[in-house]
């Protein structure tokens, strides 16, 4: 894992809170909403770790999450600028933002993420 | 007396609910008038606190009972989320203002709005209220505490603008799901 780049086919997994809800059940996505935030969107990179490894982490910080991904190559399909955020207790956090610049994904950009993105697993009050 | 029904279907409830509390009641509209400290006797020397929505042929005054429940579960996700504090998501983002919060209430609570939405937070200090549709058209108001934005998307065709008028949603929210 480069810690300066994140290549195109790295993938990027944002959990989804249950409460409160950012799950829309008729749809079976998660609502653009959950990619709106000022500090950027907060994702973790897999890091050549195996999915089932990924999701039991998730579950251990947060339980009770979603969670969905998707991968970098569509983030930069969508315009959007995926940067590795290395924290030190987790070394495969990242973050995406609208431009080198610009940390705010616009709606209509968020609206296609949410659409695009594969939901590994929905929040534990729609399972 | 009132008769509890744990997962009612729309269908079965009376069309002049919530008037009449004598049918069949959704156990969690009266949980909530409790909490609310509205009593059944309130429905029968009051009036409902708003103006209903007109529905069926024949244009009497009559609630359309799903929307109430979805108003209802609207106002209790509006509550839930203004006590979230600081740091609800566990990484840092902030309390709601009471601005924000009042503004959507506002629009939610407005008599005039016919069709109710979904509402989530943001993680920018907004509430977003959305409306989707199966052929993929989408409304979008993103309330914050001194603006409003919208994102509306009719035949894949986008249209983003800011809100000055608070009247301008509700006729918006209106043409939006009249449109095929």
């Amino acid at each position: 894992m480069n810690p300066d780049f994140i290549e195109n086919e790295e993938i990027l997994y944002r959990a989804i809170p249950d409460n409160p809800n950012f799950w829309k059940p008729s749809f079976n996505k998660p609502t653009s909403a959950l990619f709106k935030d000022k500090r950027g969107v907060s994702v973790d990179r897999d890091g050549d770790r195996k999915p089932q490894e990924i999701e039991i982490k998730f579950e251990l910080y947060k339980p009770g999450y979603g969670l969905c991904y998707i991968s970098a190559c569509k983030c930069r399909e969508l315009q959007t600028y995926p940067i590795p955020k290395p924290l030190e207790k987790n070394k495969y956090h990242a973050e995406i933002h609208y431009s080198t610049t610009k940390i705010l994904i616009p709606s209509n950009v968020a609206r296609k993420m949410s659409s695009l993105v594969i939901t590994v697993k929905v929040p534990q009050s729609y399972r | 007396m009132l008769q509890i029904k744990e997962n009612p279907t729309t269908d079965i409830l009376p069309d002049i609910f919530p008037w009449s509390l004598e049918g069949v009641v959704d156990a969690k509209i009266i949980d909530y008038f409790q909490r609310q400290e509205i009593d059944e006797n309130h429905f029968l020397t009051k009036p409902w606190p708003e103006k209903p929505l007109a529905m069926g042929s024949d244009n009497k005054s009559r609630i359309n009972p799903a929307q109430t429940l979805k108003k209802i579960n609207n106002l209790e996700t509006i509550d839930e989320v203004s006590q979230l504090t600081d740091n609800w998501d566990l990484e840092g983002a902030s309390a709601f203002k009471e601005k924000t919060i009042l503004n959507v209430r506002n629009l939610i609570q407005n008599p005039s709005l016919k069709y109710q939405p979904d509402i989530f937070p943001t993680f920018r200090d907004s509430l977003q209220i959305e409306y989707e549709k199966r052929n993929g058209d989408y409304l979008e108001f993103e309330i914050f505490e001194n603006q409003i934005m919208m994102l509306k998307i009719v035949n894949e065709r986008e249209t983003k603008s800011l809100i000055l008028n608070a009247n301008k949603i509700i006729t918006t929210i209106n043409e939006f799901m009249h449109e095929s």
